[in-house]
């Protein structure tokens, strides 16, 4: 699936596409993108490096990477079984922080990283 | 000027997804890697041997629930699972909602290919922050709970 998402990606995003939704230009709907993606996407987080990395290669932001990462932590399907374990406020407390500290994570980690699309590994 | 053309051109979609699939396949050692880790761990921990951890001191037991839940990985579901048997053995939300939270957003385990493809300033910041958020988030959340219930 990872595969062929990137390969669909590389195919029809073009740098500039990214860069309008995800780097620099993109101001706080980057921020929206990150975090709703972050919640619905399934499966474990390093199956999402591959596809993240070459996000990153095309000019997204560190910040939103940040974001998106730790929004995973709310997962839309597994929400009724949480809510049957911690019941239904534990989950929406739960849930709430998570979404507000992934927001607070990202733009952190951009204000540390510097400078907006460096995308450079050390 | 046709030279140039053609260096423009847009990939096939075929090509892409070779292209995709080969960088997948040069990532796939390091994946596999942690995949074993991860059943490993899931063999070998119970929720006997993680609830003997924790000694009921709010600040100890949320930052001890962070580690043991960066350290594990695997199914949210197994976590909500072990969470779930913590709580029943009288272990506090402030351990078991950080357990809950580092077992998704930290990795020990993942870090060798978090550090490979990301490079380690961005994977050094991020599990910092990650680590940081987590302490917080369970302990605001324990605290809204005490007092919305």
């Amino acid at each position: 699936m990872v595969i062929c998402f990137t390969g669909v990606l590389n195919h029809f995003l073009r740098p500039k596409h990214i860069a309008r939704h995800l780097g620099e230009e993109s101001g706080s709907m980057g921020w929206f993108w990150a975090m709703a993606a972050g919640v619905v996407s399934h499966g474990p987080m390093y199956i999402w490096y591959p596809f993240l990395e070459d996000l990153r290669e095309h000019g997204a932001r560190d910040g939103l990477i940040a974001t998106f990462f730790y929004a995973r932590a709310v997962k839309i399907p597994l929400l009724p079984l949480m809510i049957d374990y911690f019941g239904l406020v534990f989950t929406g407390v739960l849930s709430l922080y998570i979404l507000v500290g992934a927001l607070l994570q990202g733009l952190l980690l951009q204000r540390l990283v510097g400078r907006f699309g460096e995308n450079q590994k050390e | 000027m046709e030279k140039n053309k053609k260096k423009n051109r847009q990939p096939t979609l075929a090509g892409s997804l070779k292209k995709s699939a080969t960088s997948f396949l040069a990532m796939a050692p390091l994946l596999l890697g942690v995949i074993a880790l991860v059943g490993l761990f899931q063999t070998q921990v119970t929720p006997k041997m993680l609830a003997s951890l924790f000694r009921g001191n709010p600040f100890a037991d949320t930052m001890l629930g962070t580690l043991i839940g960066a350290s594990a990985a695997g199914n949210p579901v197994v976590s909500y699972v072990l969470g779930g048997e913590l709580l029943a053995r009288g272990i506090s939300y402030y351990a078991v909602s950080a357990f809950i939270l580092s077992w998704v957003t930290l990795g020990f385990i993942q870090l060798p290919a978090e550090i490979e493809i990301f490079g380690l300033r961005f994977t050094a910041l991020r599990n910092l922050l990650a680590f940081i958020f987590t302490l917080l988030i369970a302990v605001a959340t324990t605290q809204t709970i005490q007092v919305l219930l």
